[in-house]
């Protein structure tokens, strides 16, 4: 199969399986990309994802950054169009239905189900980012550190990450 | 589909969400939609807003890209949904894109504080994910049968890679059965 259509594929399927946001797929996007396809290689999965986070809006840059890599401009535009459009397509399609069955006791249920297959799936997502992420103990002091004043405060998560860039930058001009 | 609300334009939908798209850094972005479409503009009601917010929750995907696309249908149809989200995409993946060609051409310089940078931001993003696994646990375990989903879903995908498909198959049919109507702890 053609390249851009296998990201095609790939990312409208990610997307329609996000339950909960991005994170919840991020485990498979890494085994698709990484382990099955070998399309770019963990160090490059690390420094996307962390690249899509510099980048405003919503937190599904990732799959541009990722699209980038394997394809150039024409992948970028393939991946993130499933990604975001799959979803979408699907919100606007819904947006008709909802007054009809939002209330119905099958609805309650299926959301409730789904909160905690979401919260394995973020767990497993979480244990994907730590294996290629935590390779120093650099790293582990600044994830630990955001993980604890993100859980414990209100503060914003953009102001931690660029928080993490600069706390890098000052840590690799110390000659690490 | 029936266009609810005719008075706004989709280019008046891009402008708002091409605005929320760029400004709006970090989480809590649906906060900044809510500024433009409820508080800014009275284009739509707060209970509007958040009877899509709740939906656009449960729909996979991103939930932000997801409520553009249903506030844009709702306020001016199918042009307007599309005008709405890539609105609010456009700008960040502009520059998400740009900053990994950047990323491809200066990592051939050895020792750059490029690099070191995203080490840093890599950390504070695993970091973040972590703080939202600790924030999800009291709602996940809230369903019943939550522990054994959660830590099945885990196993399967974290641990031992199973594809995500697969696992969802396998157990979003048993979350819903041990959650069905009427079923009591």
């Amino acid at each position: 199969m053609n390249v851009l259509a296998e990201l095609v594929w790939l990312y409208g399927v990610l997307g329609l399986l996000a339950f909960g946001g991005v994170g919840s797929v991020l485990a498979e996007m890494y085994r698709q990309l990484v382990e099955v396809q070998g399309w770019i290689s963990p160090q490059e999965f690390r420094d996307g994802y962390a690249l899509a986070q510099l980048s405003p809006g919503p937190n599904a840059h990732s799959a541009l950054v990722f699209g980038f890599m394997v394809a150039g401009l024409p992948g970028a535009l393939s991946a993130g169009l499933a990604f975001y459009g799959a979803p979408a397509l699907l919100s606007a399609l819904l947006s008709g239905v909802w007054g009809r069955v939002g209330h119905h006791p099958w609805a309650r249920a299926t959301r409730l189900a789904l909160l905690p297959l979401g919260l394995g799936l973020m767990m497993s997502g979480t244990l994907t980012l730590a294996k290629v992420v935590a390779t120093d103990a650099f790293a582990v002091v600044v994830a630990l550190a955001t993980a604890w004043v993100a859980y414990r405060g209100r503060t914003n998560p953009a102001l931690l990450v660029l928080l993490g860039g600069l706390l890098g930058l000052l840590w690799s001009s110390l000659g690490q | 589909m029936e266009v609810v609300d005719s008075r706004v334009r989709p280019g008046q939908l891009f402008g708002a969400f091409f605005f929320v798209g760029i400004t709006g850094i970090g989480g809590a972005i649906a906060t900044h939609i809510h500024h433009a479409v409820v508080e800014r503009r009275g284009w739509v009601s707060e209970e509007e807003f958040l009877e899509g917010f709740t939906l656009t929750q449960i729909v996979p995907g991103s939930n932000n890209g997801n409520l553009a696309a249903y506030l844009g249908l709702k306020l001016a149809g199918r042009l307007g949904a599309l005008a709405a989200v890539l609105g609010l995409v456009l700008p960040g993946a502009a520059i998400a894109v740009g900053l990994g060609a950047l990323y491809l051409h200066l990592r051939e310089v050895p020792g750059n504080l490029f690099q070191g940078a995203l080490h840093g931001v890599a950390a504070a993003t695993l970091g973040l994910s972590a703080s939202m696994v600790l924030r999800l646990v009291p709602s996940g375990l809230g369903a019943k049968g939550g522990w054994l989903i959660a830590l099945a879903a885990f196993g399967l995908v974290g641990l031992l890679h199973f594809n995500l498909l697969w696992t969802l198959a396998l157990l979003a049919p048993l979350a819903l059965f041990l959650n069905r109507p009427g079923a009591r702890a």
